[in-house]
């Protein structure tokens, strides 16, 4: 073998080598390509609107408010008279779309707990103090005055904006913004997606293992 | 030789006399050098992938100071460095920032057991806020169902997913970092990429993290996670409000976890996970501020905190209470 021979040799070493390479690193890439849909996040998930509108909001966003428009239907003259069952439970006329369930034992069903009978488009409190439709929030804590002054604290209830007040403002949700205030109990609303990173893969046993799976 | 005497041309010219009507000479020329092109093509598609590794800005991050040794200035081109890399990658220009803790600020968590329904909108909000790899996914929070009157994690389960939450007779725990006052997970970094600021925040440094995931293994709450993969995340979902220590990109190879939302924490705002909670479970803010709700509910409620490894006193920063 003389030198242009083994140059030969070795060059096409070489390139048997590189094009080798350059085929582990091109299907290394195509591998590394998704084989699946990359997950990405549902922006239903990301909404932070309240669950609930309540007078102010619908207000605010011009929707149509003449459910609490009372006058349009009621007489100021005329009285309202409610009407009970034999087991006492209240027949509700026109307003049977309102479910009923303040509390566990419906404790709060006799509509003057909350209306004012006298004006009906306002609220009284067990105290006598009135109250206008934006002032709901004082309406509940009229009763529930331990949950009102924690909500007062921001500690029930919903907050947004700046934990730091002198940094930028606070937004707090009223009461009826997530307690439809007829029918208390918050609803129940569809989970977002599982764990994706652990789907299948860690059972109970993971709650405990300090290491993840992705692996 | 033959050559001096042939006309220019890039090819000599067939002699008579060789019987095959080429020399070996030429061929081996010819040869030679089409084995040498192929060989510089291959080269060339063989290191393609090397080329991002070599780039300038790797440089630059090869040679960066340790976070804490950086002066101002230092930072500041890093902060560029970082724009410019994203942008490269993912055709936006960022807004990186290296916000500082604030003075008399120590950020404290709380969550409501009795107020979470299980819904898992954190875990998402968390995501998309925070710029967690969609590919292999990876979520900061991770939350636990179980049943109610028991404490047992191992009857916990993650993948619920029935039609709406929450189910009767469970109740559901979304764990995520615990922000430890001491914290196990940093005393076994071997090259301090990961410490404790002084808000209380237990911060990353991914320039710096080498990926050898002690720290993965001595954190009992399991909050931390390891990119074994270039994370994907599509363009338009990138969250281009980042900050150093928080939501920047991670390349492949380090490990991430939750840090309060430096990015909006520091900047005064509460965290992704708290704004999106429906139910309003959740709660944040300054406990050295006694007028904070994080220090109301310390003061009124029963708060607990999730101890694992009792041993361990890792004196968790993240609260959970009962109402009731
Ligand atoms: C769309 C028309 C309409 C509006 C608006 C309206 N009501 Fe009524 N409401 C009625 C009718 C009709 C009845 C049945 C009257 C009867 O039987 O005497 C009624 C009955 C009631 C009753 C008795 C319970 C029942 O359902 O029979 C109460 C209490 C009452 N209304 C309160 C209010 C209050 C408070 C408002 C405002 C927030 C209001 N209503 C707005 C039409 C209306
Ligand atoms: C616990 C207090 C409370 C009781 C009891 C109560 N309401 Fe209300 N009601 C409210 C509040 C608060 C609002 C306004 C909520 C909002 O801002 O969306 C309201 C709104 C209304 C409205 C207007 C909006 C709508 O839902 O149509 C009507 C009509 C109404 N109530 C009727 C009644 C009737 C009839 C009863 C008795 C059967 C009754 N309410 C009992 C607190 C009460
Ligand atoms: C007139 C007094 C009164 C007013 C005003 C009132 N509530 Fe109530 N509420 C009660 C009573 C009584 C109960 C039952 C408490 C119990 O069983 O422990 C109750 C129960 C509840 C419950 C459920 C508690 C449970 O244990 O399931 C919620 C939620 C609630 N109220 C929210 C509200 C909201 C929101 C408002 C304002 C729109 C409001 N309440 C206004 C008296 C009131
Ligand atoms: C972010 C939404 C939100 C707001 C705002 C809110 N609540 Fe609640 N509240 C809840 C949830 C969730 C529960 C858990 C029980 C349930 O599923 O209804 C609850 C429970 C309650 C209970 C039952 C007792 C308890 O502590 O478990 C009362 C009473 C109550 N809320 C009153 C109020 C009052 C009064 C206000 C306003 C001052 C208010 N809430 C504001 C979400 C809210």
């Amino acid at each position: 073998m003389n030198d242009e021979t083994k140059k030969a040799a070795a060059l096409t070493g070489a390139a048997v080598v590189f094009a080798a390479l350059a085929v582990v690193f091109l299907t290394a890439g195509m591998r590394e390509r998704p084989q699946h849909p990359i997950f990405l996040v549902d922006p239903v998930h990301l909404d932070t609107s309240p669950v609930r509108m309540n007078y102010d909001t619908l207000t605010d966003a011009r929707y149509d408010t003449s459910d609490y428009d009372c006058y349009l239907c009621h007489s100021r003259a005329e009285r309202v008279e409610l009407q009970f069952d034999d087991v006492g439970d209240l027949i509700l006329k026109e307003h049977d779309y309102i479910t009923f369930a303040h509390g566990p034992a419906r404790a709060a069903n006799y509509c003057f707990n909350c209306h004012n009978r006298d004006r009906l488009d306002q609220f009284r409190t067990q105290y006598g103090r009135t109250l206008s439709f934006s002032q709901s929030s004082e309406l509940c804590g009229s009763c529930h005055g331990v949950t009102y002054r924690d909500w007062v604290a921001d500690a029930h209830g919903r907050t947004s904006g700046y934990w730091n007040l002198a940094m930028g403002d606070r937004k707090r949700l009223d009461c009826t913004q997530c307690h439809d205030p007829h029918d208390t109990r918050f609803p129940s609303l569809a989970p977002a997606p599982g764990p994706h990173s652990m789907r299948d893969r860690i059972p109970a046993q993971l709650a405990t293992d300090g290491r993840n799976d992705d692996e | 030789m033959s050559d001096m005497h042939s006309t220019p041309g890039p090819r000599e010219p067939a002699r008579p006399g060789n019987d095959n009507g080429m020399s070996r000479r030429s061929f081996l020329r010819l040869s030679g050098g089409a084995t040498a092109f192929a060989g510089v093509a291959a080269l060339t598609a063989g290191l393609a992938p090397l080329r991002e590794l070599a780039s300038f800005t790797s440089l630059e991050k090869f040679l960066q100071k340790h976070y804490k040794e950086m002066t101002p200035r230092e930072m500041e081109r890093v902060l560029d460095r970082i724009a410019r890399e994203v942008e490269r990658q993912y055709g936006m220009r960022p807004h990186v920032r290296d916000l500082k803790p604030m003075d008399g600020v120590e950020f404290v968590y709380a969550l409501n057991l009795s107020r979470c329904i299980g819904c898992r909108r954190c875990v998402h909000a968390c995501v998309a806020e925070n710029n967690q790899s969609g590919d292999p996914a990876l979520e900061y929070i991770r939350v636990v169902k179980m049943p109610q009157g028991t404490f047992d994690l191992t009857k916990g389960e993650h993948n619920y997913e029935p039609e709406s939450v929450p189910e009767e007779g469970y109740f559901y725990m979304p764990v995520q970092c615990q922000q430890c006052a001491n914290p196990p997970c940093v005393k076994v970094c071997p090259v301090r990429a990961t410490w404790q600021e002084p808000d209380g925040i237990t911060v990353i440094d991914y320039d710096w993290c080498i990926g050898c995931r002690y720290c993965q293994a001595a954190c009992p709450y399991f909050a931390r996670r390891f990119n074994f993969k270039k994370p994907v995340i599509p363009k338009e979902r990138l969250n281009p409000n980042m900050s150093y220590l928080g939501n920047r990109p991670r390349e492949v190879g380090v490990v991430e976890k939750c840090h309060f939302c430096i990015q909006r924490t520091r900047a005064g705002r509460y965290p992704a996970c708290l704004e999106v909670c429906p139910v309003g479970a959740r709660k944040f803010g300054n406990v050295l501020d006694p007028e904070s709700e994080i220090s109301y509910i310390l003061r009124e409620k029963r708060v607990f905190t999730f101890i694992l490894k009792e041993e361990q006193g890792t004196l968790p920063r993240f609260f959970y209470y009962l109402d009731k």
